[in-house]
């Protein structure tokens, strides 16, 4: 199938160091994709160019048929994109039932009490973010991409300082919004998580990126066991 | 020939616009209050219109505004949501401009 989205040869440099030369990302309809690379070596960066929230030295962003030079988010989420940062989504100073109000009825959303009843935050959609738990936050922020059901989701390090049951659930609902057509790319360290629900491995290393394919395929690929997921993890498998 | 077309930026609904054109006013509010007293304590009738301390006052209160939006960490929920930067600086600086042309009216009214 053809990409939704694609970050082609991004450059950027922060503060006088060069964190990307030649990166690219690919999200395709029906797929999840993980973006997996060390601290440091840019996937975040990427991810944060290909959803607009910060703007590249270099390289072209197409998304959606429209090629941008320098993508906006709130350009790119009216068209079908969204994009799930590795800080909290939510605003502190409103309930999240208003937040995900906010969505259904900007974008024509699916209803907040389903959404929030699938993502397991039913009971608590009064509350303040700041007054929930870092797992029931990451559940407020899943049920906000059910209601929007966007055509494209970015997700930066979702299953940041959740429990391995949450992480869980979090990669089945990916996994369904995939199934449903969306395009999914995750990032994050949590190797045998991703690997489980990925179907397609992109790497980022040295301030460019390789796309290993399926993760059975990634997972023998030398360079990649040796640098990324280390003696132990390859024993393992 | 090539021919472009400019899309205009999608609406934000009433919700975001009521929550985010209310937290203007009241920053606004804040702002004015704090400059009419130093005004009064230099001894100067607050409400006296000057056009530089009104266009002062609307800058202030949008500057408050954008920080107020990074303090409480609403950058992804309000781009998520497709509202530009643009579009909501014009939140915060719509109604201390309204207030500001109030308060100019107000004192033209006077004489």
């Amino acid at each position: 199938m053809m990409p939704l989205l694609v970050a082609d040869c991004v450059s950027k440099t922060l503060r006088g160091r060069r964190i990307l030369s030649a990166g690219s990302l690919r999200a395709v309809p029906g797929e999840l994709r993980a973006l997996l690379g060390r601290n440091g070596a840019g996937k975040s960066t990427l991810l944060k160019i290909a959803a607009g929230w910060i703007q590249p030295d270099g390289g072209t962003l197409t998304f959606d048929g429209r090629s941008y030079q320098q993508p906006r988010l709130p350009t790119l989420a009216e068209r079908g994109l969204f994009y799930l940062p590795d800080h909290d989504l939510f605003s502190h100073a409103y309930s999240v039932r208003a937040q995900l109000e906010m969505f259904r009825r900007q974008f024509d959303g699916d209803s907040v009490e389903k959404s929030a009843e699938l993502a397991g935050i039913a009971d608590r959609l009064d509350a303040k973010p700041l007054d929930l738990s870092g797992g029931e936050r990451r559940r407020a922020e899943i049920a906000a991409i059910l209601v929007r059901r966007p055509k494209c989701l970015l997700a930066d390090e979702p299953f940041r300082g959740i429990a391995p049951k949450d992480a869980e659930d979090m990669t089945h609902v990916f996994r369904e919004l995939a199934s449903t057509g969306m395009a999914v790319v995750i990032t994050g360290h949590e190797v045998p998580t991703l690997l489980a629900a990925a179907d397609h491995v992109t790497w980022c290393t040295s301030g460019t990126t390789h796309e290993l394919g399926p993760p059975a395929s990634a997972v023998a690929n030398d360079a990649f066991g040796r640098e990324y997921l280390g003696g132990s993890y390859s024993s393992q498998t | 020939m090539y021919a472009i077309t400019l899309t205009p930026p999608m609406r934000p609904n009433p919700l975001i616009i009521r929550a985010f054109l209310t937290r203007g006013a009241w920053l606004w509010i804040g702002a004015r209050l704090l400059a009419s007293a130093v005004i009064a304590l230099a001894g100067t009738n607050p409400l006296d219109f000057s056009l530089m301390a009104s266009l002062l006052i609307v800058g202030v209160s949008t500057a408050l505004g954008a920080v107020d939006v990074v303090r409480r960490h609403e950058r992804a929920l309000l781009e998520n949501l497709g509202v530009s930067r643009m579009m909501l600086l014009a939140f915060f600086a719509g109604p201390a401009a309204l207030g500001e042309l109030g308060i100019a009216l107000a004192a033209m009214a006077r004489g």
